[in-house]
């Protein structure tokens, strides 16, 4: 064998020597690369606007749950508990503006629209201040209520008043 | 560590005395020992000598143990200058085809067309070996063996036709060739008689087609001498531009074409093993220096590679996972606008204590109001006022607002027909009521016996 036989040979010899050396770390590149691209391609990955958009939701969601608690009225829970404190603040009510009160019976109510209630059915005595007094102190309650019925009866500056009052109750919207 | 440039070590190997010179950084670096039987020896005492570099050596021989001739050959001649050569060694008794390697270097006449001028050497093969072995036990990579008074002829440069006159220890050398290539070469004892030198002159100016020459160039003669050829060939006799004592050792060290070569076969190969050996170990330098640089800067681009997929990745997580906060949160932010508009549609569009201060506040002071009923009812829509609302029930109407209806019926009296109108007037003008009527108002006489008007008056206002 000669002198350029055998650079021949030892050439490639080294040749595939560093070929199969360097391969694997050209399959590592062109692997990673590979999933790179697929990364780089996703949508996920690709500019979202998802942080800006959360900080908007949580944004407005901070600005509807510091509206609702600010507005200070809320459903009375469906519970006997808090159907007697609804009792016990009409009570109060009524003392506080000077009605006397005749009767106060509790009636399931077959509710209001799409909200369930349960009635209070009022007869009380009083004049037309009184009532005033009544309803607005009735309207500032923290409960929401409905005056279904009122009725003045006839009489002298004392009159009898009938009230069917709604007290609407929570329930799933 | 300064790296020394150094040129091969030329050996001379003559019958008593080893010489050798290299060319060290531009500077010659030049030894003598006496040759006394064991090559060997004195060949590592000749190389330790002086501060030669390197193992690469020329050997040159010289003395009786070989023959140089200058030959011509005609033009048309039946044999070769091989063939020539041969026969005319045939017979030698010491440098026979048996005993002695033959080497021929041919070249055609300067003027063109003329005979072929023929320089064969022969060298008696025992020395050869010798020299060999030598070389070999001390490691010495052998990269020819030639005539040594032929390498002479490297020993410095010139142009164009020239003749020279080699003075050595035991012999005077007499070459003539144009610019580098030598084509007469003649070895006489010295010193060499001037008739004898002039002669030989002559025989090579007519060999090379020329005249004569102008120039003698000398080398290893003195001074004195010179002058007394002056005189004696009637010609110039300078010396080299570079002064050289042992043309032989200078020339078997420069580089240049070696005319008669005596390198063994085996060492031949052997020189073509190192060669290649030489030559594997660059290429596989080369080539790992290329894998190991390849490697470190694929691997960097792996660990690039990497850190970027491990950021994506990141990335793509994160993003993930703000999606699945972005759900939550709309969720969330659904069922509390739900609840708000829930809870907005619980509460009446009225206010009940409104509407009885408007109702006793608008009556006139002659009016007393016997009886009031209100009734909160839901509001009865008729069927084209459905389909109407229906269309825009999705944008202004949830399902937990319904509109309804407080109808209020009063009963009372008034002092006039007048009044009742005013206070009618007078609650469609608070903006409250949508419809008031007055169903009845009926004249009447009081029992203290002056008029009133008692009256009955339906209102309705919308809500929800």
């Amino acid at each position: 064998m000669n002198l350029s036989t055998n650079i021949v040979v030892t050439a490639v010899l080294l040749l595939v020597l560093s070929g199969g050396l360097l391969f694997p770390i050209h399959s590592s590149i062109t692997e990673l690369e590979t999933a790179i691209a697929g990364l780089e391609d996703s949508s996920v990955v690709v500019a979202s606007p998802v942080p800006e958009r959360l900080a908007e939701v949580n944004h407005d969601l901070e600005a509807m749950q510091a509206s609702l608690d600010s507005r200070g009225f809320e459903l009375c829970p469906d519970t006997p508990e808090a159907r007697n404190e609804m009792e016990s603040l009409l009570h109060t009510e009524m003392m506080e503006a000077g009605l006397t009160r005749i009767s106060m019976d509790r009636q399931a109510g077959s509710g209001t629209g799409a909200f369930p209630s349960f009635n209070i059915s009022l007869i009380v005595e009083g004049d037309a201040f009184e009532l005033h007094a009544f309803l607005q102190g009735l309207e500032s309650l923290k409960w929401v209520t409905r005056v279904l019925k009122l009725e003045i009866q006839p009489g002298d500056v004392e009159r009898r008043i009938k009230m069917q009052i709604a007290v609407l109750l929570e329930n799933e919207p | 560590m300064k790296v020394q440039k150094a040129g091969r070590i030329g050996v001379v190997v003559s019958d008593q005395v080893l010489r050798a010179a290299q060319r060290v950084d531009g500077h010659l670096v030049t030894a003598s020992v006496p040759f006394d039987k064991d090559l060997k020896r004195s060949l590592k005492q000749l190389l330790t000598s002086s501060p030669f570099v390197g193992k690469d050596v020329v050997v040159g021989v010289e003395g009786s143990r070989v023959l140089v001739e200058s030959l011509v050959v005609p033009p048309g001649a039946s044999k070769s200058a091989q063939a020539v050569s041969a026969e005319r060694l045939k017979g030698d008794p010491v440098f026979n085809e048996t005993n002695a390697a033959l080497s021929v270097a041919v070249a055609s006449s300067p003027s063109g067309g003329g005979p072929s001028m023929v320089i064969h050497a022969a060298v008696i093969h025992e020395r050869i070996a010798q020299i060999m072995t030598a070389c070999r036990e001390l490691q010495l990579q052998v990269l020819a063996v030639e005539a040594a008074a032929l390498a002479a002829w490297r020993a410095w440069s010139g142009a164009g036709l020239q003749v020279r006159l080699v003075r050595t220890a035991t012999a005077d050398i007499v070459q003539a060739g144009m610019d580098g290539k030598l084509l007469f070469c003649r070895i006489v004892d010295q010193p060499i008689s001037s008739i004898e030198l002039r002669a030989t002159i002559s025989r090579a100016a007519s060999l090379l087609s020329t005249d004569g020459f102008d120039v003698l160039t000398c080398s290893g003669v003195e001074p004195e001498e010179r002058h007394e050829m002056v005189k004696e060939l009637g010609m110039a006799v300078e010396q080299p531009a570079e002064p050289i004592d042992d043309a032989e050792a200078v020339g078997l060290a420069t580089d240049g074409v070696i005319l008669t070569e005596f390198t063994p076969p085996e060492e031949r190969l052997l020189r073509i093993k190192r060669k290649v050996r030489k030559v594997r170990t660059y290429m596989c330098g080369a080539a790992g220096v290329l894998v190991a640089v390849a490697g470190l800067l694929g691997y960097q681009r792996i660990d690039s590679l990497k850190t970027r997929q491990l950021l994506l990745e990141q990335q793509a997580q994160s993003a993930q996972a703000a999606e699945a906060a972005l759900a939550a949160a709309q969720a969330q932010l659904g069922l509390v606008k739900s609840a708000a508009e829930h809870l907005a549609g619980a509460r009446p569009g009225h206010h009940m204590s409104v509407l009885f201060s408007l109702i006793s506040n608008t009556a006139p002071e002659q009016m007393i109001l016997e009886s009031i009923k209100v009734d909160d009812v839901p509001a009865h829509v008729d069927d084209s006022a459905r389909k109407d609302k229906k269309k825009d029930k999705d944008k202004e109407e949830t399902p937990t607002t319904q509109p309804r209806v407080v109808e209020a019926r009063l009963a009372g009296l008034a002092g006039s027909d007048a009044a009742v109108r005013d206070y009618a007037d007078g609650l469609i003008a608070t903006g409250a009521f949508s419809d008031v009527r007055i169903e009845a108002s009926e004249r009447v006489i009081l029992e203290n016996g002056s008029g009133g008007e008692r009256f009955r008056i339906f209102a309705a206002a919308e809500t929800r």
